[in-house]
């Protein structure tokens, strides 16, 4: 099989974790599309430089993460909002889950779907409103008759517990407890 | 937050405001934690791919990734062929315009190149099969076995297609005439096999020098070159042909969706060459778009009359005229249905016991056509 033929199907094997990634980490979300695009360019380019005893897709966030901070630059408010901290974090977040056991990205973080069920019924709806019906949060807020900022909280709360429980399913690593 | 993202999913810019300096814990009401901010974040991004129409944004995404480093390498390799020409020019101008005549680049879709290489990266996983019909023309016999829309009646005889990993595949077919028999050709990974109706076997290292008894040879045109039509149906020989000797592109006029509401995607290849009879003149595949596992591919040989005396055209009066493969929702196959040994002992009991099934009353079709 030719390397071309082998990189696309690597490609199509990572696109769900290379997207949630994106969607972590980028500061712009308008972006996502873009930061795909060169991230994958950028990696092909560089396929000569990738030690195939390593995995993947650790190395397809890292060039991921370049071009969001390159197209960042200047955005004192991005800096501020995640560290190089966090963002070892995160990495090692999207290994745990990768690192699951499961045939695809989607398969191995099905244990979010158990968890968003043991979701407060408030918490649930506020993640539904904005992740599954697509609705930003200003009009999330208004169909459930709280504030912008209720809900807000609200939906970062929601998160928060998710992330918890995802460690009670191993598919987070335990916290560290830094002060951020 | 004038620079806050506006995306649904990202006008949560809460992700951010928990984490500003000033004020790191507003609206939780505990200290967090770097880890805590860092978690939130990744959380929000599984919870992205659950918006809605997210899973065709990632193949789109994918497809235009793929497409674009196809096109730079056709790029690339026209700039050196460009250059190579212009070399060319220095030994002299004939060879120069042989070298940029031979380095037009193709006209076809690149898209539709990598959507290819997709689908042949998926064939060759194997676990699948597939009913294989074929028409020919003037074929004679019983009365065919099917009536078509336009009434008009055509020789049709059947088969099963069986893909394993490593590119191995077993095809079962009932000779002419003999509807309650069959026979088995196949590669199991390292050699071609073929077992007659009553158990005999035969193996080669390549299909040409197989000699595939006359009874089991598919299209039976009575020239050197009928193993060479065998191995159209080996699915990957077909689809590595169709890279260098036909045109490939996008069937854009075809449904996105069949009717069981799967996402397929359709390519079409057109052969180059007018006088290669031999060839199918168009190749259509029906492939599933998020897998890019074929569901449905029809060869479909040129119907111009012969010119007289050509040589390349098969000999007799059975052409090809069409070959249909349909997937099945047949389960995989164990290894052992990819060696000659086992089908020899099924042929063989077979035979005493009067011949199997009709061919194609198996498995199931998994889709309607498109």
């Amino acid at each position: 099989m030719r390397a071309e033929d082998i990189f696309n199907i690597l490609v199509r094997q990572h696109a769900e974790m290379l997207t949630a990634y994106i969607h972590s980490v980028a500061f712009d979300h308008s972006n996502v599309d873009d930061v795909f695009q060169e991230t994958i360019i950028t990696a092909w380019n560089r396929l000569d430089a990738f030690d195939r005893a390593r995995p993947f897709g650790p190395w397809l966030r890292g060039i991921a993460r370049n071009h969001i901070l390159s197209s960042a630059r200047g955005k004192r408010r991005y800096r501020a909002h995640i560290d190089a901290l966090q963002q070892i974090r995160i990495d090692e977040q999207f290994d745990q889950v990768e690192n699951s056991p499961g045939d695809s990205f989607s398969d191995r973080s099905a244990a979010l779907l158990d968890c968003l069920e043991k979701l407060h019924p408030d918490s649930h709806a506020a993640v539904d409103l904005v992740y599954v019906r697509g609705l930003d949060s200003t009009a999330a807020a208004r169909s459930v008759g709280a504030s912008d900022e209720t809900f807000r909280k609200r939906l970062y709360r929601a998160r928060l517990t998710l992330a918890e429980c995802l460690k009670m399913k191993s598919l987070f690593k335990p916290s560290d407890g830094v002060p951020a | 937050m004038t620079d806050l993202p506006t995306n649904p999913i990202s006008d949560g810019d809460d992700r951010y405001s928990q984490n500003d300096s000033a004020q790191p814990t507003q609206g939780v009401g505990a200290p967090l934690t770097a880890d805590q901010v860092a978690d939130g974040m990744a959380v929000h991004g599984l919870l992205a791919l659950r918006q809605p129409g997210e899973s065709d944004r990632i193949k789109a995404r994918v497809q235009r990734a793929i497409s674009t480093i196809r096109e730079m390498n056709d790029s690339r390799r026209l700039f050196w062929r460009k250059r190579l020409a212009w070399v060319g020019g220095s030994v002299g101008i004939a060879a120069a315009i042989g070298l940029a005549v031979l380095y037009v680049p193709a006209g076809s879709d690149s898209s539709a190149y990598a959507a290819l290489e997709s689908i042949r990266g998926t064939a060759r996983q194997g676990g699948r099969s597939y009913a294989v019909r074929f028409e020919m023309d003037g074929l004679g016999g019983p009365p065919p076995a099917v009536q078509h829309r336009d009434n008009e009646m055509k020789p049709i005889r059947a088969a099963e297609l069986a893909v394993g990993n490593g590119g191995r595949w077993t095809l079962l077919v009932s000779p002419p005439n003999m509807p309650r028999a069959r026979g088995a050709f196949g590669w199991d990974g390292s050699s071609y096999w073929a077992v007659d109706p009553v158990g005999s076997v035969r193996t080669s290292a390549t299909l040409k020098e197989l000699r595939v008894p006359p009874f089991i040879s598919v299209l039976e045109s009575g020239t050197a070159d009928a193993e060479e039509d065998l191995e159209l149906l080996t699915l990957d020989s077909m689809l590595s042909k169709l890279d260098k000797q036909y045109k490939v592109s996008f069937d854009r006029d075809s449904d996105r969706v069949d009717r069981n509401g799967r996402p397929v995607t359709v390519v079409t290849a057109e052969r180059r060459g007018k006088r290669d009879f031999r060839s199918p003149h168009t190749v259509r595949i029906v492939a599933d778009s998020s897998t890019f596992e074929v569901l449905r591919a029809n060869w479909q040989w040129s119907q111009t009359p012969l010119p007289a005396g050509d040589h390349s055209a098969p000999a007799g009066n059975h052409r090809m005229k069409r070959i249909f493969l349909e997937l099945t929702d047949t389960p995989p196959h164990g290894d052992e249905w990819f060696t000659p040994e086992f089908h020899a002992r099924a042929l063989t009991e077979m035979s005493r016991s009067g011949g199997p099934p009709r061919l194609g009353s198996g498995g199931n079709a998994k889709q309607g056509r498109d």
